[in-house]
């Protein structure tokens, strides 16, 4: 059924995304969850997740939610339209583009943060008012 | 086995047992579902907000708002399941020799993820006190 190296490589990513950002829902379900533990417990876990490697990992659960949605669109159109099949192909492809965009503005906003500076004019956050208010607070 | 058809008139021929084709269709419905809601929770709580807001006194505030919980409940709940799903599509291709095996992968799985969904599931409707004045 899934003629091709491309229907192969979608398959295979689509697999590997899903099982991907089911790990990450039990961890931030976990994480997130133990609000109800205590301010203590919750904010020993949160700083953890405030080291930069965990924090550039959340591009790559964007790259995968929006790899997995996108061909998820796919494979519904392949399901449940007369055409889709046909181009299945060229699909992909579309979603591969939608994917690296979609990853690439997750990119834009979250980079400049993790190197403090502020998403939308890229200057140093402590210039910038909204920032400036939240570090006052 | 999952159901590899590319239409729902073959996904019909195919499946082996009606709760099959259930899983089929319920599998692309809330994944249609999932799209939106994931994209909008991904928007809101970390494309324009930095990760590093969400500490212990902004997401009680969050759980204060009933609308916000019933859509995390949403959120955790189709999730969980559809991954569940998926898993079990990959667990039976990956112990397609093994019967054995695949009886206690899967009674791990689940274990595991059904302690979590409940976990989860508490998180979103037991109350946190309110944070404390000044912190």
């Amino acid at each position: 059924m899934y003629k091709g190296r491309e229907g192969q490589w979608a398959f295979f990513l689509h697999r590997l995304s899903g099982l991907a950002l089911l790990a990450y829902l039990l961890l931030h379900t976990l994480s997130i969850g133990s609000v109800m533990l205590g301010e203590k417990f919750y904010m020993s876990i949160h700083e953890i997740y405030g080291f930069v490697l965990f924090r550039l990992g959340l591009i790559g659960v964007a790259g995968a939610v929006s790899y997995h949605a996108f061909n998820g669109i796919r494979i519904i159109l392949m399901d449940f339209t007369d055409w889709g099949v046909k181009v299945q192909r060229q699909l992909w492809y579309g979603v591969l583009v939608l994917a690296v965009i979609a990853t690439g503005v997750a990119a834009a906003y979250n980079l400049p943060r993790i190197f403090d500076k502020d998403p939308l004019t890229l200057n140093h956050s402590s210039s910038n008012p909204v920032a400036l208010a939240k570090v006052v607070r | 086995m999952a159901i590899k058809a590319r239409s729902f008139r073959d996904a019909k021929a195919q499946a082996k047992s009606n709760p099959e084709l259930v899983w089929w269709v319920f599998m692309r419905l809330s994944g249609m579902a999932l799209v939106v809601l994931t994209m909008f929770h991904l928007f809101k709580n970390y494309i324009i907000v930095s990760e590093l807001e969400w500490d212990w006194v902004s997401v009680v505030g969050k759980y204060s708002e009933v609308t916000e919980r019933l859509y995390l409940l949403a959120l955790l709940a189709l999730g969980l399941t559809h991954g569940t799903n998926g898993l079990r599509y990959v667990i039976d291709d990956a112990t397609a020799k093994n019967p054995v095996a695949r009886f206690w992968v899967k009674s791990l799985a689940y274990s595991v993820i059904g302690v979590i969904l409940i976990f989860g599931i508490l998180a979103l409707f037991v109350n946190v006190p309110a944070p404390t004045p000044g912190q």
